[in-house]
């Protein structure tokens, strides 16, 4: 990175400084930019400096920065910039990241939390190591009525635990919350979309989900959707996605699954879709036409797919061989990353020829790294076989990142 | 087109929409639509034109999308996205553009900061603050001092004593 000339300037004793002369407000404001601890550091610079800190209305309490005892010096952090805070002092943001916490106490993170809720409180970030870390807290994060975010990622993937589960309270009354990402473990579907019901004004959900057979999610005011599903033991065998309003959304998988889940439902209004799955088997191929079916109304779409090392490579997985291939009557943009051989190649043709509305495409031929030899197909090939655009016959596709080699 | 009049007396003749990004000026206009010439009392010409200079690049930029989401309209049968390679590609262009932009010096940084403040340029004053964040991010006390010409006014004891009583930002 360039360094900047600010960094190069020499200080003159005899210049003014112009920096304590700004304002409270906006001095304060430029210290809510950064993490508490490095804020906190700026009461030794001047009396001008000593407690401005203090009233920023932002905090991140970070673990993993501090010095050890990491769990002594975060509880006196988490003490003298939250708890012992000057009440006329509202707090809009609160980042906490205890995955560096090592003696994680919940009663004193919820004591935390209940400080926050206090000072109304809009925006919370919790990252923790482990989802169960925080299956005690959750009643009390999800009783903080004043949020408009709220975001609990585990730094590690979550995965399933045979006691525990969020259970969150009933009665919740987060109106305000547009925004939710939440990493789960052994969910029950039924307390999540009784949870979803109650956030009405929730537009954007972001999930990470681990492990039970059947999940679905259910939500009026929902536009936005990312559903991470990581791999755990037994996986799911569907997903139902009723969400009406539902425009943007992006589906991944982590991991090996042992199969990907049948996706089904209305998404009339889906504008846009992200598609990442990996490790798919020769078996998945029916779910990823259920996948299409359910998104065949998007006028963007990306996709990105990877299949499995298995015997039978390579084999069809976009669509069924000798079935009606989902028509795409409003796509507008496509982009598909994968192995584009030959039985792919075919597919992918087919679907262009189902895309009416089709206006620009970006395929990129992946080679997987278990095969030895190239199975793409050259760049001449595949530009005669590929469909041409409507107007003036010009042709629309074009192809980046062709690697036609011995291994990729 | 509005005449912007800076402290030192120079004119600046832009389009409304760029004035506009700034929500005092929006107000002023909202309020009295027939006005033509705003007098700024606190921003003089040198640093005026530096802030016209972004709200001159945002407002194409916004422009440049609105423009293409209007194609897409017309072309198309009745969307309204922009293509998602287009937006990406054009914010990702106008944070590097910010980011050069903001390679000011320090007094310049100041400047811009009050200005953007006082013309409530919300886009403006998270980068100016942002960069004056920057600044401090990874510097050591005595070097913040020194960058920022603060003068230590606590005698060591006293200086001693903040450090004691919150060890857990000192290291």
């Amino acid at each position: 990175m360039a360094t900047s000339p600010i960094d190069e300037q020499l200080s003159d004793p005899d210049e003014i400084d112009r920096f304590s002369n700004l304002p409270d407000t906006l001095l304060v404001s430029i210290l809510s930019l950064l993490p508490t601890r490095i804020a906190a550091r700026t009461s030794v610079l001047s009396h001008r400096f000593c407690h401005l800190w203090e009233a920023s209305p932002s905090l991140e309490l970070i673990s993993r920065d501090l010095p050890p005892p990491k769990s002594h010096n975060f509880a006196a952090m988490a003490d003298r910039a939250l708890l012992l805070r000057n009440p006329s002092h509202p707090l809009l943001s609160l980042r906490l990241d205890v995955s560096g916490y090592v003696g994680f106490h919940e009663s004193f993170f919820s004591s935390l939390l209940v400080k926050a809720a206090s000072l109304g409180l809009r925006h919370l970030a919790i990252e923790c190591c482990n989802s169960w870390d925080l299956v005690h807290s959750i009643p009390t994060i999800f009783s903080i009525d004043s949020l408009e975010s709220l975001s609990v990622i585990p730094t590690l993937r979550p995965l399933p635990s045979p006691h525990e589960e969020y259970r969150f309270p009933s009665g919740i009354t987060l109106t305000r919350l547009k925004s939710l990402s939440l990493s789960l473990i052994d969910i029950d579907p039924a307390r999540l979309n009784s949870l979803l019901s109650e956030l009405c004004s929730l537009e954007d959900l972001h999930l990470q989900l681990c492990a039970t057979d059947a999940i679905s999610i259910s939500s009026q005011s929902i536009r936005k959707l990312e559903l991470i599903i990581v791999v755990g033991y037994p996986n799911f065998h569907t997903v139902g996605l009723s969400i009406p309003s539902l425009q943007s959304l992006r589906l991944e998988t982590h991991g090996p699954l042992q199969s990907l889940p049948r996706i089904h439902g209305e998404i009339p209004f889906l504008r846009k879709a992200v598609i990442n799955l990996h490790e798919l088997h020769e078996r998945d191929v029916s779910a990823v036409v259920g996948l299409l079916n359910c998104i065949v109304h998007v006028e963007v779409l990306s996709l990105n797919i990877k299949e499995s090392e298995d015997e039978m490579f390579p084999f069809p997985i976009l669509l069924e061989p000798g079935k009606d291939p989902p028509n795409f009557s409003n796509l507008k943009h496509l982009d598909v990353t994968m192995c584009f051989h030959e039985h792919n190649f075919g597919a992918v043709v087919t679907l262009l020829h189902h895309s009416s509305a089709l206006e620009s495409l970006k395929l990129v031929h992946e080679i997987p790294k278990f095969t030895y030899r190239a199975r793409g197909r050259s760049r001449k090939d595949w530009a005669s076989k590929l469909p041409r655009g409507a107007v003036d016959d010009c042709c629309y596709a074009y192809f980046k990142n062709l690697h036609l080699g011995e291994n990729s | 087109m509005i005449t912007l009049t800076s402290s030192d007396g120079v004119q600046f003749d832009v389009r409304e929409a760029v004035a506009k990004e700034s929500q005092i000026i929006r107000d002023m206009i909202q309020d009295d639509c027939v006005i033509t010439n705003i007098p700024l009392a606190n921003v003089n010409h040198k640093i005026l034109s530096i802030v016209l200079e972004y709200c001159q690049m945002h407002v194409d930029k916004t422009e440049m999308e609105v423009n293409a989401s209007k194609h897409q309209t017309t072309t198309g049968e009745g969307s309204s996205s922009v293509p998602v390679a287009l937006k990406v590609s054009s914010n990702k262009n106008l944070n590097d553009w910010d980011k050069e932009f903001i390679n000011v010096d320090l007094d310049t940084l100041y400047d811009l900061i009050l200005a953007a403040n006082y013309l409530n340029i919300s886009g403006l004053l998270n980068l100016t603050t942002q960069a004056a964040a920057d600044i401090i991010k990874g510097k050591t006390t005595e070097e913040i001092r020194a960058t920022f010409n603060i003068k230590n006014d606590f005698t060591p004891e006293e200086e001693a004593a903040i450090r004691k009583e919150n060890p857990w930002a000192f290291e």
